[in-house]
């Protein structure tokens, strides 16, 4: 069963890469490839934490591991951003 | 943004008026704590036997509450304050400028280098890239020149390392960065400012046409082994004299 | 020096951290000689700029945080009842990487054009322009002293969670450990920003990388975002500590508990997670920012000083009804109150993006952070070493020389930063200056204090030597208090733990009544009970000095002295990996076990699992600082190569389905051995093998491909992006080559039947690290392939 949900973790990540790559070919729009790429490589994150590394079967405080550098990292980069100016 | 309207340059009443609140509350805040932690430290001293025992209470979630109350209110009215100057340090765009003051403010442009500054004042409606070329260069190197009474606009950049301009007689300062033009507006009042102890000497015509004030700017981020004598002077004109010198070209 | 014993590497760390403390007090010293009059001459503006470099470093890295984490190390396995850390020669290895890290910036003073002088701020690009590989050491050393501290937050975070005695609930936890707590999390996710500037920054001095010298990208303001988003917490990381000694010691000289002790509790948390992370921009008010974000940035610096207000009203009114004893820690935990008060208050000024106007850059900064990280914080560790001295030592100092040195430390303290107050529109580092308005007397009043103020720690040496050599003995539990280590300790105190001196008449057993108390006395007591030697080990002093050498090479790169550092120091670190794993074959070191105590919230989650993820946790920051930067130097670049242009977009894909595969296999081995299958665990593990090593052989063909089509650093039109790519994917790389070295390991352990369906620990925490290597590259192949 386990190893199932492993091999269909594995055909999303085959199929999120491709995706990632065919979009890059139909000259999309920067903005619109830039958020479709982002949101598929967000996924693939946490596709891999939640299956292979099994977070979903981890306390909710092993979770905060996951959580708390990533909102003190998207606050690090919206104002690096931000301070560009 | 925080202000519809547009506000004057900031000047030293600005911050002397928003320094007073921070020292009201501040100075106010230190005092009656430590004179608390002082009252409660020789009230409850240690007297040996004479001392009733301690009764023990542990959780004051209602202090605590007020404590919280307290804060919320005092540092709130002192954020009021400073949101309330923004429009102070916000520095408007040409266009605006002109609408505001009736008259355009008068753009330098400032490039720090190890270690020193250049000021070039750009010709009638001239960006400071393009005028860095063709400007219109200080008469005397190494004094900013500003005329008396006017909004003036410093744009910044470095040509090297992080520098920081100050000009303490006016309490302002901004940074002056490589790759990024940084902005700091003002207005001196007058040719002659009441002596300001933060330069090192004033120097007028007997005209009292242009006052110059010995060592008025500093940098004030280490940028190498220069950074203590990077100093410069601040030469404030009468309006007349800045047109004279500047032939009408500049604004 | 081969010890892995807490308190032996807590009297390290302490003596250690104290050496360097004197070496940033000698160096506060000269600077003050030299501003105390006008146009002075004894430093130039040379040697001034490296003394006061080194002194923010120095006193920073490797005094204040070290200091309280000696303390820490000694302290805090006892105060929970711990036999030790949970990762005892990791612990060692902290220690020695941080002497190591020290030894290499000190050394920066001995070489031609000597030691880091842009500040200790490191603004850029000025320390990347500044010649010399003095700097390049420091900033090496730094990146040492950060990877020390990262893993030794990893090391005591786990201790905290998982180590705790049977009885030790979190709410029997004292305060000390709950700050360090705190403190550990914070440096968690301060440190690895500090790693990935400094590591940019170095690779910059030594490979030529151009991250900070391309003005077109506005690097200031990078580094800017990068240091503070570290430096920032790190004022947290070194008051926390001390303020955990001042909430630990007040109770027990007012005789009544701590007031409002779960409000303090979670003031300090808000001021960790999440607004220690959320202030650092109120540094960067005149960079030019827009006018939103300074206000948003004054909102959060100036809300952070509500759990302040909460923590330090409730130390005041802890003494409310009590019976206050001024010995000397409690007089200097309510003098650092007193100070925390005023740096506090002068921090509310700064927060306020108008004043900065006034305040950036001057001397009014000066003392405001040394009326924090000196006054509270000094004070602090200060009255937590008087404090412990007589559980340390087993002997009590003179308290009458305490409390005068108290009295003389306040007043020189005041003299010394109460005028830089005044200072408010003199310039911070500059050399020298001319008399304006009331320069030349403020300075010369500093510069008296200063002397007054050093003068006093020499009380403070004499009273610790001579207490430790022949003071008197020590009550056992001289403040009569609950915590744990006083309480505990049945086998006498010897600094020493592990040469067990014999019990001084009377016994050292105080109150054994709490069932916690009882089970952690006997925990202490038996350390080792395996044998002495089984806890020694000499790998981490070799690892950290053949890392030393290797650094120690690159930064005086290029020349033959460097080429044969960096040979011998490359072999050293092979030798003590090597030697390290064969210990962990044979099971050479062993460790205490541990009895089953209090692990709420962490009930199911086994330790060696535990620490992997606390370390991925902080892994996750670094390379995030790492493509955050990346993100910026795009969106900033006028110039990027286009997608495509670069990059060959269909090996990419290939490699990157190779990895993901990888991470299919390396999932498939745990599922094995979790059936207890041997056989097929080593097949996948070799399968996830080939894998990765094909991925690296695709990698390093592809960087021969770009070296050849001119994507070299050295190519002005790529330079940047070639930056970028290099030390980025190179970063990833070296991870999966670790990985791939890790896996030779295993399969080596598989081989000969080590896992089982019980004990495979290592197997499922390697597919953890594995997986996040997978993700990592989730973000780096679009980033550098596609977008």
């Amino acid at each position: 069963m386990r190893t199932l949900v492993g091999v269909g973790v594995w055909v999303y990540m085959v199929v999120a890469v491709l995706t990632e790559v065919l979009l890059y070919y139909q000259h999309l729009a920067y903005p619109v490839l830039v958020s479709v790429v982002s949101i598929l490589a967000t996924s693939q994150g946490v596709a891999i934490v939640l299956f292979y590394m099994q977070m979903k079967d981890e306390p909710a405080s092993v979770k905060l591991f996951a959580i708390i550098p990533l909102m003190f990292l998207s606050a690090l980069l919206v104002a690096e951003l931000a301070s560009l100016g | 943004m925080y202000s519809g309207l547009l506000a004057a340059p900031p000047t030293v009443a600005t911050y002397s008026y928003l320094l007073d609140w921070y020292l009201f509350f501040g100075v106010g805040a230190a005092v009656v704590v430590i004179s608390m932690l002082a009252v409660f430290m020789i009230r409850y001293r240690d007297r040996g036997e004479r001392t009733p025992m301690p009764k023990h209470k542990t959780e004051g979630w209602k202090i605590v509450l007020i404590t919280v109350l307290i804060s919320v209110t005092i540092l709130s009215a002192a954020e009021y304050q400073t949101f309330a100057a923004f429009g102070n340090i916000e520095i408007p765009s040409s266009a605006l400028c002109l609408q505001q003051t009736g008259s355009p403010c008068v753009q330098v442009c400032v490039q720090a280098f190890q270690w020193g500054w250049n000021y070039t004042y750009p010709v009638n409606g001239m960006t400071c890239a393009e005028s860095y070329n063709h400007g219109l260069y200080s008469g005397a190197p190494g004094n900013l020149t500003v005329p008396a009474g006017r909004d003036i606009v410093l744009n910044l950049t470095s040509t090297d390392v992080f520098h920081s301009m100050g000009i303490t007689m006016l309490d302002e300062k901004e940074d002056a960065i490589p790759g990024r033009v940084n902005q700091m507006w003002f207005e001196v009042p007058s040719v002659q400012v009441t002596a300001s102890p933060d330069v090192l000497k004033v120097v007028c015509n007997p005209g009292l046409t242009a006052c110059t004030y010995v060592d008025a700017i500093r940098c004030f981020e280490l940028c190498g082994v220069g950074h203590a004598t990077m100093l410069a002077n601040l030469t404030v004109v009468t309006q007349a004299s800045w047109n004279a010198w500047t032939g009408g070209q500049s604004a | 020096m081969y010890t892995t014993n807490h308190k032996d590497v807590g009297l390290l760390y302490f003596f250690t951290s104290c050496y360097f403390g004197i070496v940033g007090a000698v160096l506060a010293l000269l600077m003050r000689v030299q501003l105390s009059v006008p146009n002075n001459n004894f430093l130039n503006a040379f040697y001034y700029n490296q003394a006061v470099t080194m002194h923010g470093l120095i006193m920073i890295f490797w005094f204040l945080s070290p200091i309280a984490i000696g303390l820490a190390n000694y302290f805090v396995p006892l105060q929970i009842g711990a036999k030790d850390l949970a990762f005892p020669r990791l612990n060692a290895l902290s220690y020695w990487l941080y002497l190591a890290g020290g030894v290499l910036a000190v050394s920066s003073f001995f070489v031609p054009g000597g030691s880091a002088s842009a500040g200790w701020t490191t603004y850029q690009p000025l320390a990347v322009l500044t010649a010399g590989s003095g700097p390049t050491l420091t900033y090496l050393g730094l990146v040492l002293l950060a990877v020390s501290i990262t893993l030794g937050s990893v090391n005591f975070l786990t201790t905290i969670i998982w180590l705790r005695g049977p009885g030790v609930t979190l709410s029997k936890v004292p305060m000390f450990t709950w700050f360090f707590l705190f403190t550990i999390i914070a440096m968690l996710y301060a440190f690895p920003t500090i790693i990935a500037a400094f590591v940019l920054a170095s690779t910059d001095r030594i490979l030529g990388t151009v991250f900070f010298t391309t003005q077109a990208i506005q690097p200031s303001i990078l580094w800017d975002n990068l240091f503070w988003f570290f430096g920032h917490p790190e004022v947290y990381i070194v008051l926390l500590p001390a303020f955990g000694i001042i909430a630990n010691v007040i109770p027990q000289f007012t005789g009544r508990p701590l007031a409002a002790r779960n409000a303090i509790l979670v003031a300090t948390a808000l001021v960790v997670i999440p607004l220690s992370f959320g202030v650092w921009m109120h540094h960067m008010f005149l960079t030019g920012i827009p006018v939103a974000l300074q206000g948003a940035f004054s909102i959060a610096t100036i809300a952070i000083s509500i759990p302040f207000d909460v923590i330090t009203l409730a130390f005041v009114e802890s003494l409310i009804r009590g019976r206050v004893k001024f010995a000397t820690p409690m007089l200097f935990s309510l003098g650092g109150v007193v100070l925390f008060i005023i740096g506090g208050i002068t921090g509310v000024f700064l927060s306020s993006p108008v004043l900065d106007r006034v305040f950036r850059g001057s001397y009014f900064v000066v003392s405001h952070f040394h009326y924090v990280m000196v006054g509270a914080a000094i004070f602090g560790i200060i009255a937590g070493i008087y404090y412990w001295l007589p559980r340390m030592t087993g002997h009590m100092y003179n308290e009458k020389l305490g409390q005068l040195h108290f009295v003389i430390s306040f007043i020189g303290f005041n003299i010394l930063y109460f005028p830089m107050n005044l200072l408010y529109d003199m310039p911070r580092r500059i050399f020298t200056y001319q008399n304006v308005g009331n320069w030349a007397m403020l300075n010369g009043i500093a510069s008296i204090g200063a002397f007054i103020f050093a003068g006093a720690q020499i009380l403070l040496a004499w009273n610790v030597l001579h207490t430790w050599f022949r003071g008197p003995q020590a009550p056992p539990n001289p403040w009569g208090s609950p915590d744990l280590e006083w309480t505990s300790h049945a086998e006498g105190m010897s600094p020493a733990a592990n040469t067990s001196s014999p019990a001084p008449a009377g016994g050292w057993i105080g109150q054994l009544s709490s069932a916690p108390a009882a089970a952690a006395a006997s925990a202490e007591a038996t350390p080792y009970a395996a044998g002495e030697h089984a806890h020694l080990s000499s790998r981490p002093l070799q690892l950290s000095v053949g890392i030393m050498l290797f650094l120690a090479g690159a930064a005086t790169w290029p020349g033959i002295t460097a080429l044969g550092l960096l040979v011998v120091g490359g072999l050293v670190v092979i030798y003590a990996f090597w030697e390290w794993a064969k210990d962990d074959m044979h099971g050479r070191f062993t460790m205490p076990d541990e009895a089953e105590g209090e692990r709420w919230p962490f009930g199911g989650v086994p330790k060696l699992k535990l620490g992997m993820w606390v370390f991925l946790s902080s892994e996750v920051v670094l390379f995030g600082s790492f493509l955050g930067a990346l993100i910026f130097i795009r969106a900033a670049s006028p110039n990027w190569p286009p997608a495509g242009s670069i990059h060959d977009i269909p090996l990419g894909t290939v490699n990157t389905l190779v990895l993901v595969t990888s991470g299919l296999t390396m999932f498939l081995a745990i599922q094995a051995i979790r059936q207890g299958d041997q056989r097929r665990l080593l097949g996948w593990l070799g399968t996830t093998f080939a894998l990765g090593s094909v991925f690296m052989g695709i990698k390093v063909s592809e960087w021969i491909t770009l070296g050849t089509n001119h994507f070299v650093l050295t190519n002005p039109t790529y330079s940047l992006a070639a930056s970028a790519y290099y030390i980025i994917v190179g970063l990833h790389g070296a991870h999966v080559t670790a990985g791939l070295i890790f896996m030779i390991y295993l399969m080596k352990k598989t081989s000969s039947g080590f896992y089982t369906k019980e004990n495979h620990e290592a197997i499922e925490n390697f597919g953890l690290y594995w997986a996040f290597v997978d993700i990592v590259w989730c973000f780096v192949f679009p980033l550098f392939y596609l977008l």
